[in-house]
């Protein structure tokens, strides 16, 4: 999953195929390639249909890949003939869907189709019926209507297409000459379908984050950049980058745009992360041979993964941030937007505008195209990016978040869950009191949650400066309640627990309960260890 | 060295449960190697060597029969000849003479595959795929498919050929005379609408660097394609679902050829993700109504006249991702009913957020299909009601179905339904009467496998109607599971139950006395890749129904195959 998000394949360019029927239904011969039909592209669905109506079937397909569909239509030219029928019911279903129609031929043996609406994977056929005949001519044609009542038409020419009404009788021929396309081949097609912008649908509140001046201090980017402006645009560039010095320049050029808008702008450099000192010095002294009128500064190491982490978890393609890329971020810290590639003053200056429009509206600007949602989403992401923050190893971001926006998660059913986890992997990166608070607050929220009581327990017993094993203890325990005695890990730390305070006996009786769990059973590395623990 | 685990999800994209710990896959590394060694070999590489006492079939059998000539079609076939000791000279006019059909003897497009690696008494037996395709002198086309089997000798580390038979051989030519066959025309149909320009021609690996996941964006998005007249003019126009965040698209066929986007004014631009739809009659008034499959429920929009798109109605089920859907009277009361395949029972499953038991051949975690009655044909106007339970569909549902065709398999004049399942046993519902039994097993078409279409035809023209079962075909699963060390706790009948997993498409042969024979493999349709839809169609009007298969699971732009 991981590697598909980040852009790798998997059974990839796997050619469509085509097996022709070689008479009799005895063998089919392999002709993926001859036909035309083995394009190397993630095909899913298939619909048949004489498009052009020439005669002879054509298929569209449908794709994972680009382009989304592909029109495969048949221009060979067939000897055969072909009889087409679209068939119309007055007591049965209106489409006659379920219809089962035989044609016999002058001769050999007839051909059976039933009319469906939904087959292969996904897709639908045309109801015109596709009979082909060889050089033959049609010598009946019988139509079992859905419903049992069978009807004959007589008077169809292979060759031809017609309309056979329930009831009726009679075909009634459907004249409609086949034609070639037109050859519209477009011009300036576009290389990329996607614009430049993500702009996201809620902003995204962020923790505080710091920079490098150059004189080589860390500073916050909130603080003077920001400062009292509306917005900051935090530019990322290279000097090696032709597209970023343009970028810059154009930048400069609308300084006054910006200064009315209330936008601030700071430009942070990359070439110091691979060149050191010298390249961010470089970059300094390119800035100022241009008189560049903004802030500007050094992107970190840790800044840039953190973007590249903000840019993964919303999107799900996982790809790496190119330069330039410029992300705007609003007066109340959010991450409104972020651009790839040059981003144009007035875009960034426009995207701050729309942030007072009403949230409806506002979305309908955040997609690549109009169209309607029938059940548009509303999801409040800012929990997943917190957890992901702690996961990564983000932990003062990730408590900036946690506190600053406290108001807003708490009503989020979801947030003990985050807060355990973020006590969990503090835990595990000795931040001992850091995850103490995270448990606390936790069990604030929710006093038996298993993982924070478990959490708290570990901490108190594990941890050289905190240590308390008696109410250490207590919350193993309770732990252990909360949880039913059905998680094997919780009883792990409960048999420690218990003995640390000297109750041996009570000891051995959770630890057998321990190892006769399911979990246990499969888990050999919980078994070694419960085991270890007996033979203490 | 890959573990095995990490070999199993390459095989399937799955990981499976419990592999042995400390088992390694060697043979994965010796695939490898055995490409390109016989790849070197054919393209007359230096340092590729044969073993000493070197024997081979000629690569073109030297008995190849014409079995098939019509319509500018050429099919011949043949098997190994007489075993031939030859040196490297012997070796390079075999493939030469192989290859001697193409313009200078180059094909554009060649493969190599090894589906089969066996370690047999210092002997290693591998069975190689080779494929090729190119144009002929003179005009037309050309393909080969031949199948062989290689024994090779280590020496010093090295993979020496010890000799080669040809199993299999077959070389289809087209001399169509005009021209191609099938040829790429959507550009001509689709390149005057903005949405081709800049929506359509790009896939969802585009998208997905664009359409935030707060707009329900995932990775496993796939939509269908369904053709229909909406507008009366008996053209079938056309309905391109898409991603999240991502509009549907209706086209309508004009009079030129050409079609014209109209998804915004007929109101089908929805933006929420559609796997399959439908153009079908639903409220019997002459006109294509539409049926979406959407993750939001099953979105029911009326077609007002001129295709001008009404929501009526949405259906919503227990389990929320609905996958594909068919319609169908199944109960003979003139309307058409709706039956909704899912994949999987949690809302996020598609999305890669929980995940199904895995167990290959046989989950039984799936969402529950659902048979919606119309009210219709009753004056309740838009009103679908679930009768899933009330007609038997509720039998064996549980699986994670992807597709479900309904056909009269049984000829006596009702509707049954073949329903494909992913990761285990597919569904045949018999109709009696309006109720549904379960009869797959007893019919003969339980085809325990990845199942992702169904597609019914009376292939062999004998008055009943056949089917055929899109499964996958993957050379690492069989070069896995063909092996002694894979997984030895199992059973012989369940380790073929994985073997079986990954052989192919299915085709079941109607006997006509209610059940059906597999004959996949003797028809030569069963190796058909990564299959999705896998349907007939009659492609050359010849009478007898052909196949298509729509292949490939998820293509990069930059990158090579996981």
């Amino acid at each position: 999953m991981t590697l598909l998000r980040q852009g790798r394949s998997f059974s990839g360019r796997e050619r469509h195929c085509g097996f022709l029927n070689t008479g009799g239904g005895r063998r089919f011969a392999d002709i993926s390639e001859v036909s035309g039909l083995s394009l190397p592209e993630d095909g899913t669905g298939v619909a048949f249909c004489d498009w052009d109506q020439d005669g002879d079937l054509d298929l569209w397909m449908s794709n994972r890949s680009g382009p989304q569909v592909r029109f495969f239509r048949n221009e060979a030219k067939w000897p055969g003939r072909s009889l087409r029928l679209l068939l119309e019911g007055t007591k049965c279903n209106r489409d006659a869907i379920g219809a089962r129609v035989t044609v016999m031929a002058m001769s050999g043996k007839p051909v059976t189709k039933t009319l469906r609406a939904g087959e292969g994977y996904l897709s639908q056929s045309s109801k015109w019926l596709h009979f082909g005949f060889g050089e033959n001519e049609v010598k009946s044609v019988t139509v079992r209507w859905p419903g049992g009542d069978e009807e004959e038409f007589s008077g169809l020419k292979s060759g031809e297409a017609y309309r056979l009404k329930e009831g009726e009788g009679r075909a009634v021929s459907f004249s409609n000459p086949g034609v070639e396309p037109v050859s519209v081949i477009p011009e300036d097609l576009p290389e990329s379908g996607r614009t430049n912008g993500i702009v996201l649908g809620i902003p995204l509140p962020l923790p505080l984050l710091k920079y490098e001046s150059n004189a080589g201090e860390s500073v916050e980017l909130f603080d003077q950049p920001l400062g009292k402006r509306r917005g900051l645009l935090v530019n990322l560039w290279s000097a090696e980058c032709e597209a970023c010095l343009e970028e810059l320049s154009e930048l400069a050029d609308a300084r006054r745009q910006f200064e009315a808008a209330g936008l601030g702008v700071i430009v942070l450099n990359v070439d110091g992360l691979e060149g050191g000192k010298k390249a961010s010095r470089e970059a300094a002294r390119r800035l100022n041979g241009m008189r560049f009128p903004f802030f500007s500064g050094n992107a970190t190491e840790s800044l840039v993964r953190f973007l590249q982490l903000t840019n993964d978890e919303l999107l799900v393609a996982q790809r790496p941030l190119p330069v330039p890329t410029s992300f705007l971020i609003d007066q109340n810290w959010r991450l409104v937007a972020i651009y790839k590639g040059k981003v144009l003053p007035e875009q960034a200056i426009s995207e701050m505008e729309r942030l007072a429009l009403p949230f409806e509206e506002r979305r309908k600007g955040t997609l690549p195209f109009e169209g309607r949602w029938h059940f548009a989403p509303k999801n409040f992401v800012m929990l997943n990016f917190a957890d992901r923050l702690f996961q990564r190893g983000f932990f003062e971001e990730g408590r900036d978040l946690v506190t600053r926006y406290a108001r807003f998660m708490e009503p989020q059913p979801l947030f003990p869950g985050v807060l355990s986890n973020a006590g969990i992997r503090c835990l595990d990166a000795g931040r001992a009191h850091e995850a103490r608070e995270y448990f606390q607050k936790a069990l604030s929220l929710d006093p038996n949650r298993v993982m924070a009581l478990h959490g708290l327990a570990r901490v108190l017993s594990e941890n050289l400066i905190l240590e308390d094993q008696t109410e250490a203890l207590k919350f193993a325990r309770r732990a252990a309640e909360a949880g039913n005695f059905g998680n094997a890990g919780v009883l792990s730390t409960l048999v420690q627990c218990l003995q640390a305070n000297g109750e041996e006996q009570e000891a051995m009786t959770v630890l057998e309960r321990a190892l006769a769990l399911p979990e246990a059973r499969k888990n050999a590395d919980l078994r070694d260890r419960l085991n270890a623990l007996k033979s203490e | 060295m890959r573990d095995g685990a990490n070999v199993l999800v390459s095989v399937v994209g799955q990981p499976v449960i419990e592999t042995a710990p400390g088992v390694e896959w060697e043979s994965e590394q010796t695939a490898e190697e055995v490409k390109s060694a016989i790849k070197g070999l054919v393209h007359l590489e230096s340092g590729k060597r044969l073993l000493e006492g070197f024997e081979m079939a000629p690569l073109r059998p030297t008995e190849l029969k014409v079995k098939y000539e019509e319509d500018g079609v050429t099919v011949s076939r043949g098997k190994s000849g007489e075993m031939l000791k030859v040196g490297m000279d012997g070796f390079s006019k075999s493939v030469e003479s192989l290859l001697a059909v193409y313009e200078e003897g180059q094909p554009e497009y060649e493969l190599f595959k090894v589906f089969r690696v066996e370690e047999k008494s210092g002997v290693l037996v591998t069975r190689i795929r080779f494929e090729s395709s190119g144009n002929i002198t003179g005009s037309g086309r050309v393909q080969q498919r031949a199948e062989w089997r290689c024994d090779w000798a280590r020496r010093d580390g090295e993979l020496y050929l010890k000799s080669l038979v040809v199993e299999d051989f077959e070389e289809v030519v087209w001399r169509g005379g005009e021209g191609p066959w099938f040829v790429n025309r959507e550009e001509e149909v689709l390149g005057g609408n903005d949405s081709w320009r800049k929506q359509l021609r790009f896939g969802l690996d585009e998208w997905l660097q664009r359409v935030e996941i707060f707009h329900g964006s995932f990775l496993g998005q796939r939509s269908g394609v369904a053709v229909g007249d909406v507008n009366g003019d008996g053209r079938d126009d056309l309905y391109v679902p898409q991603p999240s965040g991502l509009p549907n698209r209706l086209f309508l066929h004009e009079a030129d050829g050409t079609a014209r986007d109209v998804s915004t004014e007929s109101g089908a631009d929805w933006l929420d993700f559609t796997s399959a739809s439908l153009i079908v009659d639903l409220d019997n008034d002459g006109d294509g109504d539409l049926a979406l499959a959407t993750n939001s429920g099953l979105l029911i929009l009326e077609n007002t006249g001129g295709a001008k798109f009404v929501r009526r109605a949405v259906l919503k089920t227990a389990d929320e991702d609905v996958e594909s859907l068919t319609a169908v009277d199944f109960d003979g009361d003139s309307d058409l009913d709706l039956y909704l395949c899912f994949d999987y029972a949690r809302a996020g499953a598609r999305r890669g957020e929980v995940r199904g038991s895995g167990v290959l051949h046989n989950s039984n975690d799936g969402g529950a299909n659902v048979l919606f009655s119309s009210g219709q044909a009753e004056g309740k106007g838009w009103a679908f009601r679930d009768v899933t339970r009330e007609v038997g569909l509720d039998a064996k549902n549980r699986r994670h179905s992807l597709a479900a065709a309904w056909e009269d398999y049984d000829n006596d004049g009702d509707q049954d339904l073949y329903v494909a399942n992913d990761y285990g046993h597919n569904c045949l519902y018999r109709n009696e009467g309006g109720q549904f039994v379960e009869v797959a097993s007893a019919a003969g078409v339980v085809d325990a496998g990845p199942g992702m279409s169904a597609s019914w035809a009376d292939y062999d023209r004998d008055g009943d109607m056949d089917l055929y079962v899109g499964n996958m075909f993957s050379s690492a699963g069989g070069r896995i599971f063909t092996q002694e060390k894979f997984r030895p706790w199992l059973a012989d009948e369940e380790k073929g139950l994985y073997r079986r997993f990954v052989k192919g498409n299915s085709m079941f042969e109607n006997l006509g006395n209610g059940t059906f024979q597999e004959v996949g493999a003797v028809r030569g349709v069963e190796t058909a890749r990564w299959a999705w839809s896998s349907v007939f169609g009659d492609l050359n009007n010849d009478g007898w129904e052909d196949v298509v298969v729509a292949n490939g699971y998820v293509t990069a732009p930059d990158t090579g195959d996981l």
